[in-house]
């Protein structure tokens, strides 16, 4: 599992047109299709860099709507979805070594609590096993559902992890 | 959903609170997985993951 990558394209990358209001420098997009035998669904990977080597990915099946990060699609391609973002994943840090990267794992439109939600199960199980232990941390968050992915270097430098941790807690309020 | 199934919905199944329990016990993360844990300046736990390596699997970064 998490094994078979599907083809994806970069599609572009998009100034910061916020004004302000969010603090990435750039927007990286990125799209594929997983296809089922009654659907073809199209997805996409928006990447957002911030200052000091700080990404956040965030990924969702294209839908007209305001829950498009809650949604289940039923399509049962959570295998090939994962090892697709994984893959992004891997090729921003080809380019960029230093990289962090958090995740939060949207609840289920079935869920009323963002503690441990069944996303972040899944994402967390996904990361144990694809993220090379010599080179990368997996730090979480029970509470918030939120996941971190750090440079070993990086992680154990002191004081690092709760800077890291207190940047990442600034862009997710302004994102969510 | 008809007047007879609505009726029959509202019984819970007996075995339903014992599956709500084991649902509950199932989404913390198992004490197994944990290699440390990190007190942050809020009071949150910041959980340490040990990384699982099973044959077969490649890392992706």
């Amino acid at each position: 599992m998490f094994n078979a990558v599907l083809p994806y394209r970069f599609v572009q990358r998009n100034r910061n047109f916020t004004g302000g209001r969010e603090s990435w420098s750039f927007e990286d997009i990125y799209k594929f299709f997983i296809h089922s035998p009654d659907s073809r669904r199209k997805y996409l990977v928006e990447v957002h860099a911030y200052a000091d080597h700080l990404y956040t990915v965030d990924f969702y099946a294209k839908v007209q709507g305001v829950n498009r990060y809650r949604l289940r699609t039923n399509q049962y391609a959570a295998g090939k979805l994962g090892a697709t973002v994984l893959d992004v994943i891997a090729r921003i840090i080809r380019t960029d070594p230093r990289a962090c990267f958090g995740f939060i794992a949207a609840a289920m439109l079935d869920e009323t609590s963002d503690v441990c939600t069944r996303r972040f199960q899944l994402y967390t199980k996904m990361l144990e096993l694809k993220v090379d232990p010599a080179r990368y941390k997996v730090e979480t968050l029970e509470e918030t559902s939120t996941i971190f992915v750090m440079p070993v270097a990086l992680a154990n430098q002191p004081g690092s992890l709760q800077r890291i941790i207190d940047r990442y807690d600034r862009i997710f309020r302004e994102t969510f | 959903m008809t007047a007879f199934s609505e009726k029959r919905s509202k019984k819970p199944h007996s075995q339903q609170a014992i599956r709500n329990a084991r649902k509950a016990a199932n989404r913390e993360i198992a004490p197994d997985r944990i290699a440390a844990i990190y007190v942050l300046a809020n009071g949150s736990k910041l959980i340490e993951l040990k990384p699982v390596s099973i044959p077969g699997y490649t890392h992706s970064f």
